[in-house]
């Protein structure tokens, strides 16, 4: 019996978690990411600060002098307190890496797991254009290398719509509800909104379309069309570049404009993203700009970052009938290896694991065992009978 | 790739079929749950998209899954699930409110006993309706007719969906019954799931545009 909520893994898919994982590691050490292991608890306090709501979304503990306590939810957060309590003296940029495990309880969290694996990245102390697009770039290239073909990236901008309902002055109050509106493409309450607070004709125009706005390749030159600020300009110039910088790095097909994108957690300032893959009901990663996150910390610098999860990932590669590469070779079976200690260190020092069996013991394939004086080697496509040589001279061959 | 548009079963499919086929769906001898545009109809016949038929409450599922890209769900189920799904268009068919009504002498009933008993299919919006209200219920959730519940002593008043009449005239639906007030519009809309959106965006846009069409002609004649 195990709690709700959790669950186990067994070899085979542990197997394929391990590579992905070192797939995608392997491509944040390439970009020069390195990784951090922020510990699995933290204080409540410390995950408030990125605006998490704990209270209903954490499993809390006690130390032993009754001090809350909390499993982490996220890893970015954890990753933010750790490099500003222990990296800030460091030069900027920086770049960090993490993956592991997180907690989150189901009754505020409309998915079934309430333990899941992230994997992400951090770039910490530049705020240009040229970061956005290196952390998109990033998780393009990180996606890919674990061979998923059918995600697509969609990308927008928090800051699109701050300078939206800026320019039509609408209420503090309002603009959430605009906010809510446009995520959900909620005409009806739109609408509502509008006729309330008597928004100019005009306003109401231009709210209609930033809402028909459909995502896609045509969202940028339509966004620019209807920008009436300045500011609306800016984000809109500044997505541009991130596009063009994701075309040079050969990764413009995977990403399209969405500007109805407006994630729940409001920590985002500027551009925000989700990857998305046929079939899974969660994105496959997510990430954007979240400028203050840091200065919750006491360190006001800016930071662009995304989060893989890890079971859509991979569930998303099942879907698509794409093969994971295992890390490890499949194991063979030695039937009497357990008596036979010198042979079974003979083949793992070739490279070959090996589970050594009792003599009486049976086995799937591929196995070995001794058989009248000659060794028996049973492979799903061929066996073979012979000397202990022959066994190695086939082994070493596959 | 083509788009997998969920309909519902029931009530809401014919309406469904009919505004599917106006905008250039046709059955061409098919089996309806395996409908696709007309080879000669416009505007939707350049979408390679493929309509099929499933209980209506069972379409959210296929939309926040993954199994489905577009689908029709009234706004009041969208609501009363709280799914992160997106609306694309309100299709103006199906429309109707979720009223609160209740039935002679519950006002002494709440009196004496502080809290009504609320029969109804729409348990979390008629939660949070009260709640956003400072009143305090119990709630009776249940699936058989609602008016029913309350002439049987099982609840002192509803919160029941109601089709939209000329004010003044009684709703069928909470016949007998005071209505208090309007918990929720709804109207079938053209909804998608969340990845969907970012995986097929052109193909829903020349699915809304199509529809809208439709729709527009339908208000102008």
């Amino acid at each position: 019996m195990i709690p709700e909520g959790m669950r186990d893994v067994l070899p085979a898919e542990a197997a394929e978690l391990r590579a992905i994982e070192q797939i995608v590691l392997s491509r944040f050490n390439a970009y020069g990411y390195g990784e951090v292991r922020p510990p699995a608890l933290e204080y409540p306090e410390t995950m408030e600060r990125a605006g998490v709501d704990v209270a209903s979304s954490g499993f809390h503990l006690y130390d032993e002098r009754g001090r809350a306590l909390v499993l982490r939810t996220d890893l970015a957060t954890a990753v933010a307190r750790l490099a500003a309590e222990r990296l800030s003296e460091r030069p900027l940029p920086l770049r960090l890496a993490y993956e592991g495990p997180v907690y989150r309880t189901e009754a505020t969290h409309n998915r079934r797991e309430g333990e899941f694996s992230q994997l992400g990245a951090e770039l910490l102390g530049l705020g240009a254009a040229s970061a956005d697009a290196e952390v998109v770039v990033l998780l393009c290239d990180a996606l890919s290398a674990t061979g998923l073909r059918g995600f697509r990236l969609a990308i927008g901008s928090v800051a699109f719509h701050r300078e939206l309902v800026a320019a039509l002055g609408l209420a503090p109050d309002d603009s959430d509800d605009v906010f809510d509106a446009l995520a959900d493409r909620d005409y009806a309450l739109l609408e509502t909104i509008v006729s309330r607070r008597g928004v100019s004709d005009e306003g109401r125009k231009t709210l209609q379309r930033a809402l028909d706005l459909s995502p896609g390749k045509g969202a940028l030159s339509a966004a620019r069309k209807l920008s009436s600020s300045e500011g609306m300009d800016e984000v809109v110039e500044r997505l541009v570049a991130v596009q063009e910088l994701a075309d040079d790095a050969g990764y413009g097909d995977l990403v399209g404009f969405d500007f109805g994108l407006l994630p729940e957690l409001d920590y985002y300032t500027g551009i925000v993203f989700e990857a998305w893959a046929p079939g899974v009901d969660f994105p496959v990663a997510m990430g954007g700009r979240y400028d203050r996150l840091l200065a919750a910390f006491d360190w006001p610098i800016p930071a662009a970052g995304f989060t893989i999860d890890l079971d859509r990932l991979h569930q998303a590669l099942v879907d698509e009938g794409a093969g994971v590469a295992p890390l490890f070779a499949p194991t063979l079976s030695y039937i009497g290896g357990l008596d036979d200690p010198k042979r079974v260190g003979d083949l793992r020092r070739r490279g070959i694991a090996v589970a050594a069996l009792p003599g009486d013991a049976s086995a799937h394939m591929p196995r070995l065992r001794e058989d009248r004086g000659e060794f028996l080697l049973e492979m799903p496509d061929a066996t073979t009978r012979g000397s202990w040589r022959d066994v190695l001279r086939v082994l070493g061959d596959g | 790739m083509t788009l997998r548009i969920v309909v519902p079963d029931g009530a809401l499919r014919v309406p469904s079929l009919e505004l599917f086929a106006a905008a250039g769906f046709g059955d061409d001898g098919r089996p309806a749950d395996e409908v696709r545009p007309a080879a000669d109809a416009r505007p939707a016949a350049d979408l390679d998209a493929r309509l099929s038929v499933v209980a209506a409450a069972d379409v959210p599922a296929y939309l926040t899954s993954g199994a489905a890209d577009a689908g029709l769900v009234a706004k009041d189920a969208l609501l009363e699930r709280a799914t992160r799904l997106c609306e694309l268009l309100d299709l103006r068919f199906g429309a109707g409110q979720l009223v609160y009504a209740v039935a002679p002498g519950a006002e002494v009933r709440r009196e004496r006993l502080g809290r009504l008993r609320i029969a109804t299919r729409h348990p979390a919006l008629t939660r949070s309706y009260f709640r956003a209200r400072g009143l305090q219920v119990s709630i009776v959730p249940v699936d058989g007719t609602l008016d029913r519940a309350v002439s049987d002593g099982l609840a002192d008043g509803v919160v029941a969906l109601v089709e939209t009449t000329p004010t003044g005239s009684a709703p069928a639906g909470v016949a007998g019954l005071t209505v208090e007030g309007v918990v929720a519009e709804t109207s079938i809309r053209l909804v998608t799931g969340r990845g969907a959106r970012v995986l097929h965006g052109a193909e829903l846009g020349v699915l809304v545009a199509g529809l809208r069409d439709v729709l527009a002609g339908r208000t102008a004649s």
